[in-house]
C-alpha cells in the first residue's frame, strides 16, 4: 500500500466490507462488548497504515480514554443498540440548537449552522458511520495515476427543484469554490486542481498540479457541497440540494424547519418525517429545552453537564475529543520573539490539573501537537509526553533567555468569555504565575478576539478548534506561511516547517508521509509556535427513545449531519 | 393640548435623533468587525481580501462621518437597511416579527404587575401595623432585589424541567395554538412581571397609606361611608399619580428584562435579536433595535403624562 490509487482502492474496499462490519457490531452487542471495544478491533484489522481508516479524536475510538466509560457504563451499549435496532420511519425531531445564521452553501460557517446544511446537501465523498470516507455523490472514483481522479457521479439523483444531478452541476459546483465572490471556505484546497472537466454526463475527471494526499478528505468536508447549474434562487433564503431533506421554511437564529425528501437516493432514508431546529443560544436553556421534552435532541452539551445526564435513563449521551484547545503565540511581538520563553510557558502548564479542574477530569492532554494520541497512523510515539509539568526547566529556560527574575516576564493572555476556553485560561494564568511569572488575564466578547485574531493585535490568546480531518495536512492551516488561520495576522513564517508541509502534501507513501510529519512535528517543538493544551469533551445528547446517531469518527462533534440515520422508537 | 402635543412631539423627535446619533458613535467605536463576523465568526478562516470585499459590499471602508451621513439620509426616508448576517429587510424583522413577540410578553407581564401590585399595596396600606404586612413587603422586596435571571432560571427548574407542566423555552404563535401560546409564555410573563409588581405595589402602599390620613378621608368616614367606597372612589383616585408614573417607567423598563428572559426562555423577540445582533455587530439591526425602544419609552412617557389629566382633572396639560 503505497500509492494514493492502491489506498482509495483499499478505501472502497472498506466501504464495500460495511455490511460485514455492522453484523459484527451488532453480534459484539448482542455478547455485551462496548462499541468501543469492537472500534479497536476493527482498527486493528484496518491495518496500521490506512490514514482515513484513523479515528479522529474521539472516545468511543481507539487508545484514548472513553469519556462515556467515566461517567457510566450504559452510554457505550446504547450505541449497539442504536446501530443493531430495526428503524422505524416517521416522527418528528425537534433540535436544539446553538443558532445558525447564513444557510448559502459552501461556506463553513460555525459546526452548528454547517452539519445542518448537509441534511440538505450532499458531497462527493462523505463518511460512514464508523469514520471511514464513503461513496455518496460519487458512486465510486478511480485514481489511474498519482495526480489524476475519475469520479463516477450516481445515476438518477434529483435537487430537490426537481432537477437531475449530472457531471455538470458538480463541475459548477467546483467552478463556485474556485469562485473568489463565493468566499468557499476550501478554495485553497480546491485551488490545488490543474484541470476537471465533464467526461460525459455522469464522470467527472480531475488532475491534481502535484500529488496532493489530503484531496478525497478535502472533498468530505462539510463545506465542500454539490449545488445545481440550474438553480437561480438566493441561498440566502433557499436551499436546493439533493440531501434527505428539504428546506420547509426558516427564520435566521429563531427556527428552520426541514421536511424528509421522499426521492432521496438512498434507499429506505430517511427514517424522519420532519426536523425542526430551534436555536437555543444558551447552554443551560438548551439543556432545561431536553429535559422538559421540549427538544428531543441537543447538540453542544457543555462537560459539567455530561455526566449528570448520561446517569439519566431518560437520556442517551454521546461524547467525545474532537475539539482542542491551544494558546496561540505572537511570535512577533516582545516577549513572546524568543523561542525560549514560549516553551518555559509550554513546561509550565500542567494539563492533567487543567483536565481535572477545567473539565471534570474529561480529556486528552496534548503534549505534542494537533495529532490525537489515538491516532494510530500518524501520532508520533517518539515524542509522546514531550510537554510534560516541568516548572523547573521552564525556570531555567527563562534564566538562560535573560530572566533570571521570572516576574520581569509580564504579558497579558487574551481569552473568550466562553466558559469553555475561560475557566482554562484562568488556571494557566495561575500556574504560569505560581513560578513567578506576571501573566494577567483578558477576557473579551467573541468580536473583539475575533477581529484581534485576524489582525495579529495580540501577545498570546487562548483558542479552540477542530481539525477538519484526519490527514495531518491539517498542520498547515496553522503553520504554513500562508496558513490562514494563524500565520496571516501575526506574519509567522518558517522555511523549514513551509517546505515539510509541502513534502507531505505532495507525497503519497504513508511511511515516507509518516517521517515528514515526524520531522514536522519536532521542528514544531523548536520553533513552539503554540501551547497545546488538551482535547476537550464535546457532547450530544438525545431523548433515549431517539435511535440511530452514531458519533462518527472525525467527523465528531458535527456528525448531527447525518440526520438520515436518526429515527424515532415509539416503544422506547 | 394640541400645542402641547405638537411640542411633545417636537421633543420626541429631538430625543430619537441624539440617541441614535450616539449609539451610531458608539458601535462604531466598539472593537470587533462585522466582516469577519459575517465570514463565519468564531470558526472561519476568511483571507483579507474576502474582508476587504465584503467590507466594500457594506460600505464599511467608509470613514465613520460618511457611514453616517449615508445612513442619516437613509433613516430619514424610513429604510433602515438589510441585517448584515443574512440580508434580511431589517423592517420588517424588527417591527413585523420580532416586535410583536416582544409585546406578546410585555403587555400581559404590564397588566399582570398591575393586576396583583395595586390590590397589595392597597391591602399592605390597609393592614399596617398587623403581622400581614411586613409578610407583604418582604414579598415585595424579595421579587423586586431577586434578579430576573435568577427568578426565570428556578421557575424552568421547577415547573419545567421538575414537575414538566410547562415547556421550558420555546415560541408558539397565538393565532396558530392559542392554548401552546398561554403555556409557553407562561413561565417568562411572570418572571418579567416580578420585578415591575414589586415596584407598583410599595408605591401603590407608601402613596395610599399618604391618602389615608388626609382630612378628606376622615370626613367621608365621619359621614358613613363604607371603607370599600371610601378606598375605590376617594383614595385610590387621589394616590394613583405617583404609581402611574412609575407603571409608566417600569413598562419602558421591561425591555432591559426582556432582554435576559428572552435569552433565558428562549423567544424569538426583540430582546433576544439585539443580544445576537450585538455579539454578530450587526450594525443596522443594533439601530434599529435602539430607535424602536427609545421611540416607544418617549411614547409611553407622553401617555403616561397625558393620564395625569383624567386622574387629577386640576392638573391641565396646556398650562406649561
Amino acid at each position: 500500500m503505497n500509492t494514493i490509487s492502491e489506498l482509495q482502492q483499499r478505501i472502497q474496499r472498506l466501504s464495500d466490507e460495511q455490511l460485514s462490519r455492522r453484523t459484527l457490531m451488532r453480534r459484539a452487542g448482542l455478547l455485551g462488548i462496548s462499541v468501543a471495544g469492537v472500534t479497536t478491533l476493527l482498527t486493528a484489522c484496518g491495518g496500521d497504515d490506512d490514514p482515513t481508516a484513523a479515528p479522529a479524536a474521539t472516545g468511543t475510538t481507539a487508545g484514548a480514554p472513553d469519556p462515556t466509560a467515566t461517567t457510566g457504563a450504559d452510554a457505550p451499549t446504547a450505541t449497539v443498540e442504536q446501530v443493531a435496532g430495526e428503524p422505524k420511519p416517521g416522527g418528528t425531531l425537534r433540535y436544539g440548537s446553538r443558532g445558525f445564521g447564513l444557510i448559502p452553501p459552501q461556506i463553513d460557517h460555525t459546526i452548528s449552522t454547517t452539519l445542518l446544511q448537509l441534511n440538505v446537501y450532499d458531497t462527493l465523498i462523505s463518511y460512514d458511520p464508523e469514520g471511514f470516507l464513503a461513496p455518496a455523490l460519487a458512486e465510486s472514483w478511480e485514481t489511474p495515476d498519482e495526480l489524476s481522479y475519475v469520479f463516477h457521479i450516481r445515476e438518477g439523483v434529483t435537487f430537490h427543484d426537481g432537477a437531475p444531478l449530472t457531471a455538470a452541476d458538480v463541475v459548477f459546483s467546483f467552478d463556485r469554490i474556485l469562485d473568489e465572490e463565493t468566499g468557499a471556505t476550501r478554495r485553497p484546497e480546491f485551488a490545488r486542481m490543474a484541470s476537471y472537466e465533464a467526461t460525459d454526463d455522469f464522470t467527472v475527471a480531475v488532475t491534481m498540479q502535484e500529488p496532493y494526499a489530503t484531496f478525497l478528505s478535502v472533498l468530505a468536508n462539510r463545506a465542500a457541497t454539490i449545488v445545481s447549474s440550474a438553480f437561480q434562487g438566493d441561498y440566502d433564503r433557499e436551499m436546493n440540494g439533493t440531501g434527505p431533506f428539504t428546506l420547509e421554511s426558516f427564520e435566521p437564529d429563531v427556527q428552520y424547519v426541514l421536511v424528509k425528501n421522499p426521492d432521496y437516493w438512498q434507499p429506505g432514508m430517511p427514517y424522519l418525517d420532519r426536523v425542526e431546529v430551534l436555536a437555543i443560544p444558551d447552554d443551560s436553556a438548551r439543556i432545561a429545552a431536553l429535559r422538559s421534552g421540549d427538544v428531543n435532541f441537543a447538540e453542544y452539551i457543555p462537560s459539567q453537564f455530561v455526566a449528570e445526564l448520561d446517569a439519566d435513563p431518560n437520556f442517551t449521551v454521546f461524547s467525545g475529543y474532537d475539539i482542542y484547545n491551544y494558546i496561540r503565540i505572537n511570535v512577533n511581538r516582545e516577549p513572546m520573539t524568543d523561542p525560549l520563553v514560549r516553551q518555559a510557558l509550554n513546561y509550565a502548564i500542567d494539563r492533567e490539573v487543567v483536565i481535572d479542574l477545567a473539565f471534570v477530569g474529561l480529556g486528552v492532554p496534548m503534549t505534542v501537537g494537533l495529532i490525537p494520541p489515538n491516532d494510530p497512523v500518524w501520532y508520533s510515539q517518539e515524542l509522546d509526553g514531550h510537554w510534560s509539568y516541568d516548572p523547573d526547566k521552564a525556570l531555567e529556560l527563562l534564566a538562560e533567555a535573560g530572566y533570571d527574575d521570572p516576574s520581569e516576564l509580564s504579558f497579558t493572555l487574551e481569552s473568550s468569555s466562553e466558559p469553555n476556553h475561560l475557566d482554562s485560561a484562568q488556571i494557566i494564568v495561575e500556574q504560569w504565575r505560581a513560578i513567578g511569572i506576571s501573566a494577567e488575564l483578558q477576557p473579551l466578547e467573541s468580536a473583539v478576539r475575533v477581529d484581534k485574531r485576524f489582525s495579529g493585535d495580540y501577545t498570546i490568546m487562548f483558542d479552540g478548534a477542530a481539525n477538519p480531518w484526519t490527514d495531518p495536512d491539517f498542520y498547515s492551516l496553522y503553520i504554513s506561511s500562508e496558513g490562514p488561520v494563524y500565520a496571516v495576522g501575526i506574519g509567522f513564517s518558517d522555511d523549514e516547517i513551509d517546505r515539510l508541509l509541502e513534502e507531505g502534501r505532495s507525497v503519497a507513501d504513508v511511511a515516507a508521509r509518516q517521517a515528514i510529519y515526524l520531522e514536522l512535528e519536532r521542528r514544531l517543538l523548536e520553533v513552539t509556535p503554540f501551547v497545546f493544551i488538551n482535547f476537550r469533551p464535546q457532547a450530544e445528547a438525545c431523548a433515549a427513545n431517539v435511535k440511530g446517531y452514531v458519533r462518527v469518527p472525525g467527523v465528531g462533534s458535527a456528525s448531527p449531519q447525518f440526520m438520515e440515520w436518526l429515527w424515532i422508537d415509539d416503544e422506547a | 393640548m394640541i400645542a402641547y402635543l405638537l411640542r411633545r412631539l417636537v421633543h420626541t423627535a429631538i430625543l430619537s435623533f441624539i440617541i441614535v446619533t450616539v449609539v451610531f458613535m458608539m458601535i462604531h467605536l466598539l472593537p470587533g468587525d462585522p466582516a469577519t463576523m459575517i465570514l463565519g465568526g468564531e470558526d472561519a478562516q476568511p483571507t483579507q481580501e474576502d474582508i476587504d470585499r465584503v467590507k466594500t459590499e457594506l460600505g464599511l471602508d467608509q470613514p465613520v462621518y460618511r457611514q453616517y451621513v449615508t445612513w442619516l439620509g437613509k433613516i430619514s426616508r424610513l429604510d433602515f437597511g438589510v441585517s448584515f448576517r443574512n440580508n434580511e429587510p431589517v423592517a420588517s424583522t424588527v417591527l413585523l416579527k420580532r416586535l410583536p413577540r416582544s409585546l406578546m410578553l410585555g403587555i400581559p407581564a404590564t397588566l399582570l404587575a398591575i393586576a396583583i401590585g395595586v390590590p397589595l399595596g392597597i391591602l399592605g396600606a390597609r393592614l399596617r401595623r398587623t403581622m400581614w404586612d411586613p409578610i407583604i413587603s418582604a414579598v415585595a422586596l424579595l421579587g423586586f432585589s431577586v434578579p430576573t435571571f435568577v427568578i426565570g432560571t428556578l421557575l424552568i427548574l421547577l415547573f419545567a424541567v421538575r414537575l414538566g407542566w410547562l415547556p421550558a423555552g420555546s415560541f408558539v404563535h397565538p393565532l396558530d395554538d392559542m392554548n401552546g401560546f398561554l403555556k409557553a409564555a407562561a413561565l417568562p410573563i411572570v418572571s418579567l412581571a416580578l420585578s415591575p409588581l414589586a415596584v407598583i405595589m410599595r408605591m401603590t402602599r407608601s402613596s395610599v397609606l399618604e391618602e389615608l390620613g388626609s382630612d378628606y378621608v376622615r370626613t367621608a368616614r365621619a359621614k358613613g361611608l363604607a371603607e370599600a367606597p371610601v378606598i375605590v372612589r376617594h383614595v385610590m383616585r387621589n394616590s394613583m399619580l405617583p404609581v402611574i408614573t412609575v407603571m409608566g417607567l417600569q413598562f419602558g423598563g421591561l425591555f432591559a428584562g426582556s432582554v435576559i428572559i428572552e435569552f433565558i426562555f428562549n423567544w424569538p423577540g426583540m430582546g433576544r435579536l439585539f443580544l445576537t445582533a450585538i455579539g454578530q455587530r450587526d450594525y443596522p439591526v443594533i439601530q434599529a433595535v435602539v430607535l424602536v425602544v427609545a421611540l416607544s419609552f418617549v411614547l409611553i412617557n407622553l401617555l403616561t403624562d397625558l393620564s395625569y389629566a383624567f386622574f387629577d382633572p386640576r392638573i391641565r396639560v396646556d398650562r406649561n
